[in-house]
């Protein structure tokens, strides 16, 4: 008698099983599509066990082709891998949205009709089960135009109130610093304009309908909308219906390159926030940015540069002394203390405060009460004495780099520099080198450099040779907060950098 | 059975404090009863029934998940609608600050709609969230301001700088600043800030002035709480700043204070009376915070916060109330009656009956 249709149920459990695991991935990297297989790459590259395991599992699937009940050592595979990537979510547990639920549907039914075929043919179901993260990544390409569409009701609601309210709209991007320089301009506009700015983390298309149709009430002036992008084009879909007059670029930097795949291609995406502005806020500093800039002025635009070291620009930060000094039209306006934030972000910010005709003394009065942004290189003292530097929110080297430097001016003669890092994601064929040399940098500004996780642990083993620092690796950032707690005492320096969440190796 | 809802959020600066007073509430009647309902008015003015239970962090993105819209419908026999049925409530706790929750706006709509709430009604939220005519108010009562004026570019006011400008209309620290002299405060007028677009009061500033705060309640019979002193960091700004009170935390329960306060036995004495008297001519009902500005032996009457952060229960030490309890007895003042009655009398239909065609009296 033949059981082999026994499998299916081990196989049935084991989906569901690697299923939830997917999803969960899916949502927290935005249902893009494709983002599961990348995922999923990092987690096989993790560690040898899970290397192993997803080499003796594609060899179990292969031999189960002639051997079907080999598909039971699959099964137990899939249902188990990888090795430290839970179900729940630890940071980020799965919640179940009418989203996700559409998804998990649709990927059921991937494999339902996949198993119907399998088994029209004769094919064991360990062979397509072993692929789960690729059907849910088909899953996420066909319901992407349906969500489209469901997007789109909240996109006219938020679009009908837009014109109702009819404020000013300034758009912000770039590689990194978009937070930041959207609080500040926040910060700067709030003298004399009422001001909605965008939440964090609504920064695409469904998240800026949410912000406009929620956070903005009626009879504001200036709505700042924080714009993200994962690829060419996106830009350009939100400022279509979202219609900004003011588009900053803050910066252009290896991230995303893994869908940019190039530093211009990541400029010209970029670009796009200019398209329909009157006015462009830019870093001038950018060789990357200079052509865009330039035919943004061809089209009539009113451009304004900003600079970090280029007198002749419109806004100009300066590092002097002990802090920075705001220059507006070549004239000081006013000077900062300490290390209040990036200077080119602080540049951007008044850019758009001159861009709206705020009075330079007014905006110098509120520079010297520029609020310090969540997770941003923010400093504090803990209760034993140690100085903590959270830059938890950052991902990019140029960031990271000015935290290291920060570190060593934070840290006193013999006091001991701690740099606590999983590295950076999301930069593509750069990802290796940009930690490697972050790396580098740590051991050198640092005497002790904690490697949390796995994902970028080789690439920051690498640089972390020949440095000075004490190399410590770690699983997750509780252990590396708790190892903190016993080895450091008062004067002592820790810095935060980049945190990734729990899907990550 | 008709249930209670706490109401919070709303239009307003003061939107983020009022869900925290508004949480504060709701778990706070909890602990008593079951019957406690608590309805969300969003920072877009829409209305939405959430759990009572819910922390401070459900709300940090917007409207929270799994939240139901309401309809508000302002006819007598109306009030919120659900998708399926209208809640029967028979008390609001009001806990909206600043804006139209605190200003006799939302008050107004609730008269409209026949139902029944804590806090002051329409005419005493309006009094009290007008600086300017409130100021008129305390000077008409005989009590002891400081004189206060529009700001406007018509000429300086009688009284020396420095000084303090607040927006006219609005309850919580935002918007205020302090300037060397008359013409600064009028270059920052011109440029249009946003909280002083209703107008903006201009006081003269009093440098090394200190607050002193009392708590008034006006159910089971008037009382007043302990004399508070908030005490300001020593890094602090000229005011007691909004992130003083509120960003310590655990929010304006949690902040610096010195309670009761070390004044003079007479002083003290001075603050209950005006307090009192205050009460009757400011329309003051359930709760309420009246500020006093200090200076040396000098005391002022500063302002009235109709719906206080925390309900300013932390103040009831004397004896000690919780929140709960000082709830409990709001509750049954505002289900004794409405808080405003129309009156329809001398509508009789005479005027009706004696008049001609309509269309003549247009002749």
């Amino acid at each position: 008698m033949n059981l082999e249709w026994l499998l299916y149920f081990p196989a049935g459990g084991a989906a569901v099983l690697a299923g939830l695991r997917w999803l969960r991935v899916a949502q927290r990297e935005h249902y893009i599509p494709g983002s599961v297989t990348r995922i999923t790459s990092y987690w096989i590259g993790s560690s040898a066990a899970n290397a192993l395991m997803v080499l003796a599992g594609a060899s179990a699937a292969a031999i189960s082709l002639w051997i079907p009940w080999v598909g039971l050592f699959v099964f137990a595979q899939v249902a188990l891998w990888p090795l430290g990537l839970s179900i729940r979510g630890r940071t980020s547990p799965l919640r179940w949205t009418r989203r996700l639920s559409t998804l998990a549907v649709v990927s059921g039914a991937i494999l339902v009709l996949l198993t119907a075929s399998a088994a029209q043919l004769g094919i064991s179901p360990a062979l397509y089960v072993a692929g789960g993260f690729l059907i849910v990544d088909a899953a996420l390409l066909i319901t992407r135009p349906i969500e489209r569409r469901i997007g789109r009701k909240y996109v006219r609601q938020a679009q009908e109130k837009l014109e109702r309210v009819r404020p000013v709209v300034v758009a912000v991007t770039g590689s990194y610093g978009k937070t930041s320089t959207k609080e500040y301009i926040r910060h700067l506009l709030s003298g004399d304009h009422q001001v909605v700015a965008s939440p964090a983390s609504f920064n695409n298309t469904p998240g800026l309908a949410r912000a406009v149709n929620e956070h903005l009430v009626p009879g504001t002036d200036v709505f700042v909308a924080e714009m993200g992008a994962y690829g060419p084009g996106e830009i350009a879909e939100m400022c279509a219906w979202i219609k900004p007059s003011i588009g900053v670029i803050t910066a252009i930097g290896p991230v995303h390159l893994e869908r940019f795949r190039t530093l211009e291609r990541t400029a010209k995406a970029k670009g796009e926030i200019l398209s329909g502005c009157e006015t462009g806020v830019v870093n001038a500093d950018e060789p990357l940015l200079a052509p865009i800039a330039a035919s943004f002025v061809e089209r009539g635009g009113k451009l304004i540069r900003c600079s970090t070291k280029d007198l002749e620009a419109e806004v100009c930060v300066l590092s002097v002394d002990g802090g920075l000094e705001v220059r507006v039209g070549g004239e000081p306006i006013g000077t900062l203390e300490g290390s209040p934030g990036f200077p080119m972000n602080i540049a951007c910010a008044v850019g758009v405060a001159m861009a709206l005709n705020t009075q330079p003394w007014l905006a110098a009065k509120l520079l010297a009460t520029l609020p310090a942004v969540e997770h941003r290189q923010n400093v504090t003292t803990n209760p034993k004495g140690v100085v903590v530097i959270d830059d938890s929110y950052n991902s990019n080297p140029a960031g990271a780099a000015a935290a290291l430097q920060l570190l060593v001016r934070q840290s006193r003669e013999g006091s001991r520099r701690v740099v606590v890092t999983p590295g950076m994601v999301e930069m593509g064929r750069l990802q290796h080198e940009a930690n490697r040399e972050f790396a580098a940098q740590a051991a050198r500004a640092a005497t002790d450099l904690v490697i949390v996780g796995l994902t970028n642990r080789r690439a920051l083993l690498e640089g972390a040779m020949g440095g000075g620092a004490d190399v410590l690796q770690l699983r997750t950032r509780e252990h590396a907060t708790a190892w903190a707690r016993e080895h450091l005492g008062p004067g002592d320096v820790i810095l935060y950098e980049n945190d990734l969440p729990d899907h990550y190796p | 059975m008709a249930r209670i809802a706490v109401v919070f959020g709303g239009p307003s600066p003061e939107h983020d404090i009022s869900i925290l007073t508004g949480l504060q509430a709701a778990r706070a009647l909890l602990d008593l009863r079951s019957d406690v309902d608590a309805i969300y008015w969003s920072k877009s003015g829409e209305w939405f029934q959430v759990s009572p239970d819910l922390e401070a962090h459900a709300f940090v993105e917007g409207v929270p998940r799994k939240s139901e819209r309401l309809e508000f419908v302002a006819t007598p026999g109306g009030g919120f609608t659900g998708r399926r049925k209208r809640l029967d409530l028979s008390v609001i706790v009001n806990a909206c600050h600043g804006g139209p929750g605190e200003d006799g706006t939302l008050q107004a709509a609730f008269d409209l709609a026949g139902l029944r709430y804590t806090g002051p009604n329409a005419a005493g939220a309006a009094l009290t969230m007008d600086k300017l005519a409130f100021g008129g108010v305390a000077v008409a009562a005989g009590l002891a301001t400081l004189p206060r004026a529009l700001l406007d570019e018509d000429g300086p006011p009688d009284f020396p700088a420095p000084y303090i400008v607040k927006p006219r209309f609005g309850g919580s620290s935002i918007g205020i600043e302090v300037f060397e002299g008359y013409e600064d405060a009028v270059a920052r007028l011109r440029t249009s800030p946003p909280l002083w677009r209703d107008g903006a009061v201009i006081e003269s500033y009093l440098p090394g002035s200190s607050d002193l705060n009392v708590a008034v309640r006006t159910h089971p019979t008037l009382q007043l709480s302990a004399i508070e002193a908030p005490v300001r960091r020593a890094d602090s700004a000229p005011i007691y700043s909004y992130g003083q009170k509120y960003l310590g935390g655990e929010g304006l329960a949690g902040a610096d204070r010195e309670l009761p306060a070390e004044i003079p036995e007479e002083m003290s004495r001075g603050i209950v009376e005006s307090a009192r008297r205050l009460t009757l001519v400011a329309g003051v009902r359930s709760v309420a915070r009246i500020d006093f500005l200090r200076l040396g032996s000098d005391v002022w009457l500063n302002e009235v916060n109709s719906i206080p952060g925390a309900l300013a229960w932390y103040l009831w030490i004397d004896p000690r109330l919780t929140l709960g309890q000082l709830l409990t007895d709001m509750v049954s003042e505002a289900a004794e009656g409405p808080s405003r009655q129309f009156s329809t009398v001398g509508a009789d239909g005479t005027a009706l009956r004696a008049a001609g065609q309509i269309a003549n009296k247009l002749g």
